[in-house]
């Protein structure tokens, strides 16, 4: 048994996508068959039944309406699945035997562009990479919105890089090339990302194929000036990245028409466990955006300001001069009240200009579209108008960046009609007087229309017949009714047509031509107009990076003017920002905390830290009385500082930070079989060998994840690292191990702070205010209590705690007296007088040696203390 | 409830008299956060938060960032008639503060569960002390910032009585930010900040500026439109921005008044107020004024009701006469003057926005006008946004008087007709006005009301046309469910499917002429959708009033004898002030404005 003609075109073009569940256009139905069918019914919950294929057997089968195919591909695109949209090429009615058919798109996450299936806050980027044993490349773009950027990785802490850099883009979908499947890579992007990965063949990665790609993809005869080399990672990532978009798009995009290429030292630079420490865009704990900084900032009006925002936030800026300029546009647009309500108004009116624009781009855009662009070009005047009047650098730059669009607005203005509908296949699209062709044909239509209509009249007239009547239905068309008494009087001319009970119907040679004009009238408007429509799109995407340009500027005002908003209303205050390596907050509060606390009440705490005598700030002070806040606060006024929003302190002097490191909490890697230590120890590893003099360096609790012995061992030698350097880094540590309070005198730049407890017997109060000197306790027991640990085994902790106190624990460290200007290495406590002994016990095989042996080995370990 | 067998006359213990006393100062919520908003200012706080939640019925918070109470007070504070506030009776003749009975924080611990935080520059820890019903539950050392936090849970919990004569969310929250926008405008040095239901109502600066601390507090709109009065006395001191006369409202609504920072409903100054507009805007018309009044406190009595609302004037008259005095001064300035001048009849709108240009001239005005010879001008107010359906509508529904609209009396024929301008306005004249009538306003008055009769099914005539005309309908409208062709039927068009998507005509509206009709039903057609519910009668007036618009468009130059038969069929209109979109029909200029622009007085 052979299959059917039509299983068998299915089977030719399922054979081209294999990775994917290929949606068949049959009529009105987008069908699956097979193993798409059967994953396809379970996964978008839709009834599987059978179909004749010509074998024994039924095929599966499942099927979708064409109108609502957006929400079950969403369905199949949110659980990680490809759709290939298979449609028919050709006319039905022209067609000779099997009508042909073709996959038109590849709908993949990363490359969705449907409204119905973004979350318009938010980008949806692709990003591809290229790594080998020298360097990596990333290039990344958001379909939707044309968004385009590529950046090189080839400094020594590559891999790290990459790893920020993707934690930081959050691509919804990731490409790249075989080494990644090397060194675990692959699989830990997966959870880094939560995106679909896939390794591509090596062929998108080649150089020669990128060099073609990029060269038409930007019409361009050389690479030069685009600021990538032949040789570079960043061309081959982004030359697989614009390979697979053609590949699965299946046509030219002109939108991707403005390459980015960046360098990860042009901004901040924030570490993954950092953006998800800090919850700068979204919580830790259910990744959403409430309660997080972006929560509280977001006031913008535009979907494309709050992406902007977002990314903002995620790459705070890192010079001085520009800087400067967000903080003056911000601090204009809050004392000017008029301006900034009148900007408002103007922004609420503007659609999301950069996914309209996106649309057009891939040839998505429909008539509402088009429409809504134009609303939105309206309200451009009137802010162009605002800004003209301010004096301010920035705000004058994005007035310039803002274009009227009265090109874009002609060509819609004149060719679309007011109010357009969705489809873009049935006509009533185009305005009278586009097109005369168009015109001409509604005209005659009109004509015979009308002609019709008089028909009635002229033919009563000319017969005498009284009860002549011309009227229409759906299945005989036009026709004249006579009734059985005028019968006599009935014309030669007259067809009879159709005989009812008392009367008969006729039509006439003219009636039936005019009839055949109306009737067919609809398939010839719809397919112009629908012509038209596209050539109205096509001549919009000349003006397409004009529009981007401008989209771009606008989402930029869109957040100056919330951080303005959000700055008045919580009495945000302006920072000074400077170049030197100092910071200095007065009555700083923890922006998040601050408004989510219930009673409302929040301490504000100073900070004052630089890389000379104040650079490492050991916290130490009992548990939840706000040692974490207060490093966090820190760091975020500082992130909200170069993001170019005024901070939440009475006033703040900020010298530049080049990165922001954490190591805060326990971000258990247990998925990726990693266990809290290792991991907070790799982290530790990452943060010494990066950071610079100019970085802010937050350690919460290093060493917690082993023995105590261990812990403290390790915290304390990270405090000398860290102090150790030329050039100190700001490092705020907070710890329990109140051993390493000693140092403070030991070590320059090492300053002890603690978190101020009001003790009255026993009775505790967390004051929640950060002072200088030492905590003596961590109060742990009454954390303990306050968490309702059952009485009976405080008591015991407590003198647990007691006995412990007066001997061991303490005594370790009192056995090692201070002395004046002692040499660092000497107050180490595994220092290498003790380390020929621990390095013997290591080697030692308990399982090869005797008793005796072993005593012997005591022996001499305690002669050896001896000494 | 149980009644007690050996009753007998006993004292009563006192947390039952508190709670009894305390129902005479807190009785709804909005006490409590005036009361604890006074104290706030009181201790010197610069920066304020209120919130409030579901009207204050289950949770109030005050926080500031003031002295804060000392630990030594704090027992104190919470007995009745404890305040620090006055110490002598004599001091009542001096008070600067705004609260000192010192009830206040008594009367709320008594009924409901308080939580006060509050701590001291010189202390280093705060204190919580949380009640309930007036029983002291928990007092204990907080950290905590400098300055008093008042958290107010379960109102009246315990006096079931009074909980039930609250009014609803939405009134007790009305009154809480009514109140609180008077606080952010008395004191614009304080930081306020009020949220409502963990929502920012609005967060002033606490720079001094009053005129932003109106714009932030109340709208923009009115922010553009107020003149700023500074003026004093040997006694009096003010301090106010009023409304220009061309702005005025129905209620009022926007007159807020202060008197030595303390927000009062004063008859004396609104009789000052209206005494400086006599003569500027006409009866039933109140212009915003926000006035900030100061007189030495010994002339002032404030201690005559509890709620501090009222006060008692030494010298009235002297009061009232200096707040005409100082307000004649600034609405003589320039930006005073009426909008309805030469200048601005000559001004033509840049923007697209709705400026208003000329005076709008409700028809109930011209009628009031004309009984009341004493009132020369006849304003409105213009204060609708972009709003196409907006308040004109909705005024002229509730807030006019409806007491002077007596259509049979309001001849509109008495107005000679004198031609007409750019075939789009009537020119009338009577004797001391001259008028402008848009036509276009006019006739889609007519239509508009004409067809919501029909729709709402009242019987309307058909007229059968000659020669039936076509009409296409849009793609989205389907042809299976044609609600739509039974609402046209019902405004008297008579229609039948005749070809794919193409209805034949052959009976229009009695009132309307062919070309009426047939514009009336294309743009009908463009604006129905499938999905429009036909149900919902606001979609409805917005397609009908938009059809009737190109309705009108139809057909321009009038002759004497259409222009006389519009003006009779306006007048038999419901509102026909204004065209459904809110636009005026009529426009009219004073005589004497005329002769002012030829200079001739």
């Amino acid at each position: 048994m052979v299959f059917t003609p039509m299983m068998k075109q299915y089977m030719e073009i399922k054979e081209n996508h294999k990775d994917c569940i290929l949606f068949f256009r049959l009529g009105d139905f987008y069908e699956m068959f097979f193993d798409d069918a059967l994953t396809a019914s379970r996964e978008m919950e839709i009834t599987l039944t059978g179909r004749d294929c010509g074998q024994e057997s039924r095929a599966p089968m499942c099927g979708i309406p064409y109108h609502a195919a957006d929400v079950y591909i969403a369905k199949l695109i949110d659980k990680g699945y490809k759709v290939a949209i298979c449609e028919q090429t050709e006319d039905p009615a022209m067609a000779k035997g099997i009508v042909k058919r073709e996959v038109v798109r590849i709908i993949t996450p990363g490359t969705v562009v449907s409204q119905n299936m973004l979350n318009e806050k938010e980008n949806n980027y692709l990003a591809s990479i290229y790594m080998d044993e020298v360097g990596a490349g990333i290039a990344y773009a958001d379909l939707s919105t044309g968004e385009l950027k590529a950046t090189e990785l080839k400094s020594i802490g590559y891999k790290d890089q990459m790893r920020n850099e993707i934690a930081k883009i959050r691509p919804k979908e990731i490409i790249g090339n075989a080494y990644l499947y090397g060194e675990d890579f692959f699989e830990e992007l997966k959870v880094l990302s939560v995106a679909c990965c896939e390794i591509l063949d090596d062929t998108y990665f080649k150089a020669d194929h990128a060099v073609n790609v990029i060269l038409r993809q930007f019409k361009l005869k050389a690479l030069k000036g685009l600021g990538l080399d032949e040789s570079s990672h960043g061309l081959k990532a982004l030359g697989a990245l614009l390979g697979y978009l053609l590949d699965t798009q299946k046509q030219t995009l002109s939108h991707l028409n403005n390459l980015q290429i960046y360098n990860s030292t042009d901004h901040m630079s924030l570490d993954k466990s950092t953006l998800r420490n800090l919850e700068i865009t979204e919580t830790l704990i259910d990744q959403k955006t409430p309660g997080s900084l972006l929560g509280i900032l977001d006031k913008t009006h535009t979907a494309m300001g709050s992406r902007k925002m977002k990314q903002w936030l995620r790459e705070p800026l890192n010079n001085l001069i520009f800087i400067q300029e967000r903080l003056d546009s911000v601090e204009i647009l809050s004392n000017d009240l008029l301006l900034r309500n009148n900007l408002k108004e103007g922004l609420k009116q503007i659609y999301d200009l950069e996914r309209l624009a996106g649309r057009i781009g891939c040839g998505n855009a429909n008539g509402r579209d088009l429409s809504a662009l134009k609303q939105s070009i309206f309200v451009i005047p009137e802010l162009k108008s605002e800004l003209t009047l301010c004096s301010n650098i920035l705000l004058s730059r994005l007035n310039s960046k803002i274009d009227p669009l009265d090109d874009i607005y002609g060509i819609i203005h004149y060719g679309i009609v007011e109010n357009p509908p969705f489809t873009i296949k049935e006509g009533g699209l185009i305005k009278f007087g586009y097109s005369d062709e168009l015109d001409q044909i509604k005209l005659s239509i009109k004509d015979k229309q009308n002609w019709i209509g008089a028909l009635e009249t002229i033919e009563k007239e000319k017969t005498g017949i009284k009860s002549l009547k011309v009227g229409f239905n759906k299945v005989f068309g036009y026709y004249i009714e006579i009734t059985k008494s005028y019968f006599h009087l009935i014309p030669d001319n007259y067809i009879r047509k159709q005989t009812l009970a008392n009367c008969e119907r006729f039509i006439t040679q003219e009636l039936k031509e005019a009839e055949a004009i109306v009737l067919n009238a609809e398939t010839r408007i719809n397919q112009l107009e629908y012509q038209l429509f596209i050539e109205i799109r096509n001549s919009i995407q000349e003006h397409l990076s004009l529009l981007q340009k401008t989209s771009s500027a606008i989402a930029s005002l869109d957040v100056l003017v919330s951080f303005a908003d959000v700055s008045t209303d919580l009495g945000y205050k302006k920072p000074s920002v400077n170049d030197s390596d100092s910071l200095e907050i007065i009555k700083g509060r923890h922006p998040v905390i601050e408004q989510m606390i219930k009673n409302g009440i929040f301490v504000s705490n100073d900070t004052y830290a630089d890389s000379r005598d104040y650079s490492l700030l050991l916290i130490t002070g009992p548990n939840m009385s706000g040692k974490s806040t207060y490093m966090r606060q820190t760091a975020l006024i500082v992130l909200m500082a170069q993001s170019g929003c005024f901070i939440s302190a009475e006033s703040a002097k900020i010298g530049i930070v080049d990165k922001i490191f954490t190591r805060i909490g326990a971000s258990d890697n247990l998925s990726q079989g990693q266990s809290t230590f290792f991991v907070e120890m790799s982290e530790l590893a990452y943060i010494l060998n990066t950071a610079t003099e100019k970085s802010l360096v937050l350690l919460d609790e290093i060493g917690r994840g082993t023995s105590t012995y261990d812990g403290l061992s390790i915290a304390w030698a990270a405090v000398e690292y860290l102090c150790n350097k030329k050039n100190r880094i700001k490092t705020f540590f907070a710890t329990h191990y109140h051993e390493l309070t000693q140092l403070e005198g030991l070590i320059k730049g090492f300053k002890n702070l603690n978190v101020d407890v009001k003790d009255t017997d026993g009775n505790i109060v967390f004051l929640h205010k950060i002072v200088s000197g030492s905590a003596s306790k961590s109060y742990g027991i009454h954390v303990a209590r306050l968490a309702g640990v059952p009485e009976e085994l405080l008591t015991v902790a407590e003198k647990k705690l007691s006995q412990l106190e007066s001997t061991a624990v303490t005594l370790t460290f009192k056995t090692n007296p201070v002395k004046e200007n002692i040499n660092l290495e000497q107050i180490s406590l595994f220092d290498n007088a003790l380390n020929p002994i621990v390095e013997k016990l290591k080697v030692l095989d308990l399982m090869s040696i005797t008793p005796s042996q072993a005593i012997g080995l005591l022996e001499e370990i305690i002669n050896e203390l001896g000494k | 409830m149980e009644i007690n067998k050996n009753q007998r006359i006993q004292e009563l213990p006192q947390h039952v008299t508190d709670k009894i006393a305390a129902g005479e100062v807190i009785d709804r919520p909005l006490s409590i956060v005036k009361e604890l908003v006074e104290n706030s200012i009181d201790s010197g706080a610069d920066s304020i938060i209120v919130e409030f939640k579901n009207g204050g019925k289950t949770y109030i918070r005050i926080t500031d960032n003031g002295s804060g109470i000392d630990s030594r007070d704090i027992e104190l504070a919470f007995k009745r008639h404890a305040t620090s506030k006055i110490e002598t009776a004599q001091d009542l003749e001096r008070i600067q503060t705004l609260g000192f009975r010192g009830e206040a924080l008594s009367s709320i611990c008594a009924v409901s569960k308080t939580e006060l935080i509050t701590k001291t520059s010189s202390s280093i820890a705060g204190l919580r002390i949380r009640f309930s019903g007036g029983l002291v539950l928990e007092n204990s050392e907080i950290g905590c910032p400098q300055g008093t936090t008042v958290i107010v849970t379960d109102l009246f919990f315990n006096t079931p009585a009074r909980l039930k004569f609250m009014k609803s969310e939405s009134a007790e929250t009305t009154m809480i930010i009514d109140f609180i926008s008077k606080i952010a405008l008395a004191y614009p040095a304080i930081k306020i900040r009020l949220l409502n239901n963990s929502n920012i109502v609005f967060s002033t600066t606490g720079k001094g500026n009053l005129y932003e601390n109106i714009l932030t507090v109340f709208n923009t709109d009115l922010g553009t439109k107020l003149i700023h009065i500074q003026d004093s006395d040997n006694n009096y001191i003010i301090e106010a921005y009023i409304s220009i006369p061309s702005f005025t409202q129905a209620s009022r609504k926007n007159q807020i008044f202060f008197i030595n920072g303390r927000s009062i409903s004063s008859k004396i100054i609104e009789q000052g107020i209206a005494a400086a507009y006599r003569e500027k805007i006409s009866d039933n018309r109140y212009p915003a004024a926000f006035v900030f009044f100061r007189l030495p406190p010994n002339q002032l009595d404030v201690n005559i009701h509890p709620n501090k609302r009222e006060v008692r004037l030494a010298d009235e008259k002297a009061v009232s006469a200096f707040i005409e005095k100082s307000l004649l001064k600034g609405l003589a300035g320039k930006f005073a003057i009426p909008e309805l001048t030469g200048k601005s009849i000559f001004h033509i709108p840049t923007k697209a926005t709705n400026e208003k240009t000329s005076e709008q001239v409700d028809i109930r005005h011209i009628f009031v006008a004309k009984r009341e010879p004493d009132t020369k001008f006849a304003y409105t107010n213009s204060e609708e946004k972009s709003d196409h359906n907006g308040p004109w509508l909705r005024e002229s529904k509730t807030e006019e008087e409806p007491i002077f609209y007596q259509p049979e009396v309001f001849d509109v024929l008495s107005l000679k007709i004198t031609g007409a301008i750019f075939d789009t306005y009537i020119t009338a004249v009577d004797e001391d006005y001259f008028y402008l009538i848009d036509q276009h306003a006019a006739h889609e008055r007519v239509f508009y009301e004409a067809l919501m009769a029909a729709y709402n099914n009242r019987p309307i005539g058909i007229q059968s046309i000659m020669v039936p005309f076509m009409i296409s309908t849009s793609c989205s409208v389907s042809e299976i469910n044609a609600t739509w062709l039974t609402s046209l039927r019902s405004m008297g068009y008579d229609l039948e499917l005749f070809g794919p998507k193409i209805y034949r005509v052959k009976g229009i509206p009695m009132f309307m002429s062919l070309g009426e009709a047939q514009s009336f039903l294309e743009d009908f057609m463009d604006n129905v959708l499938e999905t429009t519910d036909f149900q919902d009668l606001k979609k409805i007036e917005k397609i009908i009033s938009h059809a009737c618009k190109s309705a009108v468009k139809a057909h321009d130059k009038l002759d004497i004898k259409e222009m006389q038969q519009l003006l009779i069929d306006l007048s038999k209109t419901d509102k026909p002030g204004s065209c459904p979109h809110g636009r005026p029909v009529y426009v009219k200029l004073r005589k004497y404005e005329i002769e002012k622009l030829f200079k001739r007085i």
